[in-house]
């Protein structure tokens, strides 16, 4: 079994380095092997330099596609390379390299074809953001009952991994803004199975998150749109 | 408003929304722009079963007429959908230039 990790950056000079070495920590294994590739998303700092200094495998993009063209050319690469397994991991620290296996194993034994990891399925993690955007995730997570019948509490993790099948759907198609919770809709109306995995995750160490309160608004118009939108498409096709 | 306009007017939207689905799900249209698009229907569709609402606000805004409200606002709609268009196809134009440069490159570099 050969497992990508996909490791969408923008502007994360700071943080690469410290993610990387979180990732080798765990490389070693007997179950499967465990590569990864960095998208760069354009990024205007110096996180290009920073990995060719260090040998990273990375993809440059020659021009900022935003998260959601960045993790699909991560899921293009997999597809191209015979991965079995891709795993989302975001490049700002806020996820542990050490939860990875436990997202890896149910798509090994065939459990799920999706395993999201979670902030709220358990109390690992002491880190569950704001009570605002608890509210909101909550919301959607109600949105994705009415659509699809299934529960998923923290349904915009951006920590997760599928398998083969959905590899090559998302390569071909993937949401270019918000992605993660309109995805979720489609692989479970497409009939695959998604399983909720606890993890613990951590605050930004450096830098800002990308979402702001303004725009946050529009972040649940245009996720909850999409998710409904999805669901219906998915239900004729 | 005469009742079977409205009827009419509402099928006219639900064919519309019908047709933003079907052109995003086509993948015709973003999921995005197939938001904004329905956001409009959507005012429409509250205008057409609420007419007073336009009237009142006409009223409120000083106009003589409700109509020639609407049609300041449609045109207004319809001159921001325009300017938007302008900015996407420039930003599209841009990293189009982006891509062929960056190719030609990368070609020229592979044949050495």
């Amino acid at each position: 079994m050969k497992v990508l990790v996909i490791i969408p950056t923008y502007n994360e000079s700071e943080n690469i380095v410290n993610v990387i070495n979180g990732l080798r920590k765990y490389q070693d294994n007997k179950e499967y092997i465990l590569d990864y590739v960095i998208i760069n998303d354009g990024s205007s700092d110096n996180t290009k330099e920073i990995c060719e200094k260090n040998k990273y495998n990375v993809i440059n993009l020659i021009h900022n596609l935003g998260i959601g063209g960045a993790v699909q050319t991560g899921y293009q690469y997999a597809l191209k390379n015979n991965y079995d397994i891709a795993l989302q991991f975001d490049g700002d620290n806020q996820h542990d390299a050490k939860y990875i296996k436990d997202l890896v194993m149910p798509i090994i034994n065939k459990e799920a074809s999706m395993t999201v990891g979670s902030r709220y399925v358990s109390n690992l993690s002491n880190f569950k953001s704001s009570k605002m955007r608890q509210i909101g995730i909550k919301f959607l997570s109600f949105v994705l009952k009415i659509t699809t019948g299934k529960k998923i509490y923290d349904i915009t993790s951006g920590f997760r991994a599928v398998n083969k099948d959905i590899i090559s759907l998302f390569a071909e198609d993937y949401p270019s803004d918000y992605p993660e919770p309109e995805t979720v809709v489609e692989v479970i109306k497409k009939g695959y199975v998604v399983k909720e995995i606890p993890v613990q995750m951590h605050e930004r160490e450096h830098g800002k998150s990308s979402i702001t309160p303004l725009k946050s608004i529009y972040y649940m118009v245009k996720v909850t749109y999409a998710m409904v939108v999805r669901s219906i498409i998915e239900r004729k096709g | 408003m005469n009742l079977h306009l409205r009827i009419f007017l509402i099928l006219l939207i639900i064919l519309g929304m019908y047709l933003i689905i079907k052109t995003i799900s086509k993948k015709n249209l973003s999921m995005k722009y197939g938001m904004y698009w329905s956001i409009i229907f959507l005012f429409f569709l509250i205008l057409i079963i609420f007419p007073n609402i336009i009237e009142y606000i006409a009223k409120l805004c000083g106009f003589k007429e409700a109509p020639n409200m609407l049609f300041l606002i449609a045109i207004f709609i319809i001159f921001y959908i325009i300017f938007r268009l302008y900015i996407t196809i420039s930003k599209l134009q841009e990293i189009n230039k982006c891509l062929v440069q960056e190719l030609s490159i990368f070609k020229k570099e592979q044949k050495k």
